[in-house]
């Protein structure tokens, strides 16, 4: 479940992507010593600002797109099987290549010899006679080549992979590559070592134009076999990092290196490959050979920072950013006529070209969003594109803005088959957990059944092995997140010399809207301690010192890990009470506990956690009923190998001549037992407690 | 039991935190840094004091009786410069790196990356805390020198010396982050002893080294901090290396020992 459920964050860079392809080819006129005839147009104001701009862009713009796309083929593969990805595929990109091709085409060209002729004043040069005759397969596949190399990727990987999966039977394969490309993101290697073959696909290719990069495979439908090779590894890559989705929040954490990586080796190429083009083939020389190897890096620190940039920062669901992702397939497809024909337009202008570039895409972009909320979002071809048609209705889920009710529903922490191992203890396999507003949930379990290492997930201190961690429906590493989560944690020693008020105080600025104080203080019941040192505060009085740093936060979301350890039955009762206020005035609580009697005095639902995994999970009562056990005491003399060996009973023991039963059955039990014993004494019956239920329960597991 | 607890809910959703509040936080954060320094003065004693009656005795009293000095009344300075690197090193490394391994196996450092402590405050505050302190053993050590120790420094020298060698502190934290970030409590003050010692009597502070110990002290970070102070006060005749180098080494220093000890912070805490 938790690879194939919806990436925001993903969805924003396919989108970005794309958008900088409109970018790109929106500038694309302002490119200095541009030839006429390669463009539409040639602006009469070029621009070394734009050109820069432009070379840094189409660096990782195309991979980005490709890496991308691999990520989302094998979602959907999983999801739909092989055969139902081909459908959709067909439906979704074959489609609309044929169908786009044929109304774009036309309109292209329309708009590149209007350029053409207005850029020689009517006076078109004759096209030289003896020009060679087209190759083999030449076609013009326009900006939509993306959709042809993006259908041989998939044919490519899904047959490789179906031959793996006919020789190799035990998956030792995929491990093996899954392995490999977790060593090569955790170690940071993966840039350069991809970079590799790249450098090598770049530097081979012959009569390579250096400025323009990785070669545009626009012109044949022979495929380049270098270009897709370079698309095919981004795809595959991306395909493979699909399998460990959590590694991307390896990336999510460097971000900030791999930018300044980016960085440097894009302004590396710049100082290489200059500002602007030079139309000629590159020499097979040294620097040629850095400059590749430069390229490549750049393209994949690129890739990897702006994927990194928006696991951190662009997890949540955003309307905006929905709206934009949806629209941006159909925008990039339609965009190049009507880019081009505004950059016709505005050519002879004698403008700022930064001016003249917002003259361009403003108008594209408003026609193109126009075009999308009018003719495609709500229709047929919205549907096709996008898989779904929107409603116009506003309260549709999916489309527009959340309910109040879809956002009290919205957990505020969640676990998706999570999995956690250290060493060779797995701590969590595979858990769902869900945490939603205003419930206490309470974490049952013995010592090492994973409770704390659910709640250092939640808390972003550690990463999972797989699975998905959800805080406030984002990323558990996003500090914003943690404003709204008050947390007490176990095996904390906190500065002794630190007076109780100064602990509150610091831990409340971290908080927008922190209570003051004193309020923390009292709330606890620690207004007496206030200005003593922490140091010198009793086990039970530390535990109420971190309970006020916890609250002092105003949290929606409380982790108490263990609370109680070592309180008094006095303290502790303040603490419930406290507890059960934060409770009723809409504070989600998570409550780990050895005691079982505090499950029972608070929780609203029962989680028992053991051996990693959820043993059994619902309210007080369910959890109870699921066991339905009773216990039967009296005074007999039956011997316990009859009493075992009847159906209902689960156990039987003896205490000082007192028989205790374990039976599922109460009234059953206590008819044999007084048809085998007229003479039984002291007959008490129980309805067993959480206790019973929850040895019961981990030992069944055990 | 009176409090008023605003509906959770209710109160307007988690903002970004504004900048003045941030700066707040900082502030907060460095002040009860420091305080828990100066709380424990067994820690923070030898700071503060140690540095004076060790340069007053082999500083001035021994080296100043020797032939060199009594030579070249310039050596003073050079002294002077050494007990000063050596003062401005010490809390950067044993307060920030024993503090850090201390409280990272007590699991402070834990909490503090649960909560939402905003990026860099913690160990921000920590450097702030060795720079008041090397401020301060270095006022006391300016104090004493223009006292007694016949240093020849002007105004004008001695104020970008003195910036120099509190800003100097930096390299010194970031070994001491590094030092905190491997190493665990109990064995913090073997680590960061370790480390100080060579540093303090290989880096020619307090006599020229004989040029075959010459080649170690390079890679040295306190040497290059000596120089470094040295150079900005204009005493061309002590450089061994042009002040952009030791600058460099300076920055590097911080910059690659910083990151490391980030990074593995950043993993465990």
């Amino acid at each position: 479940m938790s690879r194939t459920e919806r990436l925001h964050s993903l969805d924003a860079v396919r989108a970005m992507a794309l958008l900088l392809g409109i970018v790109f080819h929106g500038g694309f006129s302002f490119i200095p010593g541009l030839l006429p005839g390669i463009w539409a147009t040639v602006d009469s104001q070029p621009s070394i600002a734009i050109s820069t701009l432009l070379f840094t862009t189409h660096i990782f713009r195309m991979c980005l797109f490709f890496f991308i796309a691999g990520l989302f083929a094998h979602m959907m593969v999983e999801r739909k099987g092989v055969a139902g990805f081909w459908l959709d595929r067909a439906k979704r990109i074959a489609g609309p290549m044929i169908v786009g091709w044929v109304v774009l085409y036309p309109a292209i060209r329309a708009v590149w010899i209007w350029g053409i002729v207005r850029l020689f004043h009517g006076q078109v040069p004759p096209v030289p006679a003896n020009l060679p005759p087209p190759p083999f397969g030449a076609f013009p596949l326009t900006h939509l080549w993306f959709l042809y190399y993006l259908l041989l990727c998939y044919a490519l990987v899904i047959s490789v992979r179906s031959v793996f999966v006919a020789l190799d039977r035990s998956s030792r394969l995929p491990r093996a590559m899954d392995a490999l490309v977790r060593v090569l993101v955790r170690s940071g290697a993966a840039a350069p070592v991809l970079a590799l073959p790249i450098c090598a696909a770049l530097y081979l290719q012959p009569a390579w134009i250096m400025w323009f990069g990785i070669p545009t495979p626009d012109h044949s439908l022979i495929p380049d076999v270098r270009a897709l090779m370079i698309f095919g590894i981004a795809f595959t890559f991306g395909w493979l990092m699909q399998r460990q989705q959590n590694l991307l929040q390896t990336w999510a954490r460097t971000w900030p290196l791999h930018l300044a990586a980016a960085l440097a080796t894009t302004v590396f190429c710049l100082s290489v490959a200059g500002t602007s083009p030079k139309l000629v083939p590159a020499p097979h020389t040294r620097q040629t050979l850095e400059f590749a190897l430069g390229y490549a890096v750049a393209l994949w620190c690129w890739i990897f920072a702006i994927t990194g940039i928006a696991v951190r920062f662009l997890s949540k669901e955003s309307y905006a950013r929905r709206y934009l992702a949806d629209s941006s397939y159909w925008l990039y497809l339609a965009h190049l006529p009507v880019v081009a024909f505004f950059q016709v337009l505005v050519s002879p202008l004698h403008l700022n070209p930064g001016i003249k570039l917002a003259m361009v895409l403003t108008p594209s972009l408003a026609l193109l969003l126009l075009s999308y909320e009018l003719c495609v979002r709500y229709t047929l071809i919205g549907e096709i594109l996008n898989g779904v048609r929107r409603q116009r209705n506003v309260s549709d889920p999916g489309s527009a803005v959340r309910t109040p009710q879809s956002e009290c529903a919205t957990p505020l922490a969640e676990l998706v088959d999570v999995r956690k191992r250290y060493g060779k203890v797995s701590a969590l396999a595979g858990v769902d957990l869900q945490v939603r507003p205003g419930e206490l949930v309470a974490l049952l379990g013995p010592n090492g059944a994973g409770k704390s290492t659910a709640i250092s997930l939640w808390l972003g201190l550690i990463a999972p092995d797989s699975g998905n961690v959800r805080l406030m429906g984002g990323s558990a590493y996003a500090v914003a997140n943690r404003r709204e989560v008050g947390v007490m944690m176990q095996e904390v020693t906190l500065e002794p010399t630190l007076r109780l008020r100064e602990l509150v105080e610091i831990a409340a600025g971290y908080y927008p809207n922190a209570m003051s104080v004193q309020q923390a203080l009292e709330l606890t019941g620690t207004t007496a301690l206030a200005t003593r040192p922490y140091g010198k505060l009793s086990g039970g009085q530390k535990r109420q010192a971190q309970f006020a740093m916890a609250i002092c936060g105003r949290p929606r979301l409380l982790f108490l890990d263990e609370p109680t350890v070592g309180l008094d039955v006095q303290a502790r009762e303040l603490m419930w009470a406290a507890i059960r206020r934060l409770v009723s005035e809409g504070t989600a609580i998570v409550l780990t506990t050895h005691y079982l009697e505090e499950a029972e005095a608070l929780a609203d639902r029962v989680i028992v956690l053991g051996g990693g995994r959820v043993i059994a999970s619902g309210s007080l009562e369910e959890v109870r009923s699921r066991v339905a056990r009773t216990r039967v005491t009296c005074s007999s003399t039956v011997p316990l190998e009859e009493i075992r060996a009847w159906p209902q009973v689960l156990a039987a023991s003896r205490n000082n001549r007192r028989l205790e039963v374990i039976a599922v059955d109460a009234e059953e039990t206590v008819r044999r037992l007084l048809a085998a014993d007229p003479t039984l004494r002291h007959l008490e019956v129980h309805k067993a407690g959480l206790a019973e239920a929850f040895t019961q329960i981990t030992q069944e597991a055990a | 039991m009176n409090a008023t607890l605003l509906h959770p809910v209710l109160a307007p959703a988690a903002a970004a935190v504004p900048t003045a509040k941030l700066l707040r936080v900082f502030i907060r954060e460095a002040k009860y840094e420091f305080l828990k320094a100066v709380r424990s003065p067994a820690a923070s004693i030898p700071f503060l004091v140690l540095p004076i009656p060790l340069y007053l005795f082999f500083g001035v009293v021994l080296a100043g009786s020797s032939p060199e000095v009594q030579k070249n009344p310039l050596l003073a300075n050079y002294i002077f410069a050494g007990w000063c690197t050596f003062a401005v090193m010490m809390p950067a490394i044993f307060a920030i790196g024993c503090g850090l391994a201390m409280e990272r196996t007590a699991g402070l450092m834990k909490l503090k990356r649960a909560l939402p402590t905003p990026a860099g405050v913690y160990l921000s505050a920590k450097f702030c805390m060795a720079m008041t302190f090397a401020a301060i053993a270095m006022a006391e050590l300016t104090l004493a020198a223009l006292f007694a120790g016949r240093i020849t420094m002007t105004l004008t020298q001695l104020l970008p010396f003195a910036v120099v060698m509190i800003v100097g502190v930096l390299p010194f934290c970031a070994i001491g982050m590094l030092i905190g970030a491997y190493s665990s409590g109990p064995a913090s003050p073997a680590v960061a002893n370790l480390v100080f010692l060579p540093m303090v009597w290989l880096s020619g502070f307090f006599f020229p080294l004989p040029a075959s110990l010459r080649m170690l002290s390079m890679f040295l970070p306190s040497f290059h901090l000596h120089q470094a102070a040295l150079g900005v006060a204009g005493f061309q005749q002590f450089m061994l290396l042009p002040l952009t180098m030791t600058t460099a080494v300076l920055v590097a220093v911080t910059i690659v020992f910083g990151g490391l000890a980030m990074r593995r912070l950043a993993r465990v805490g």
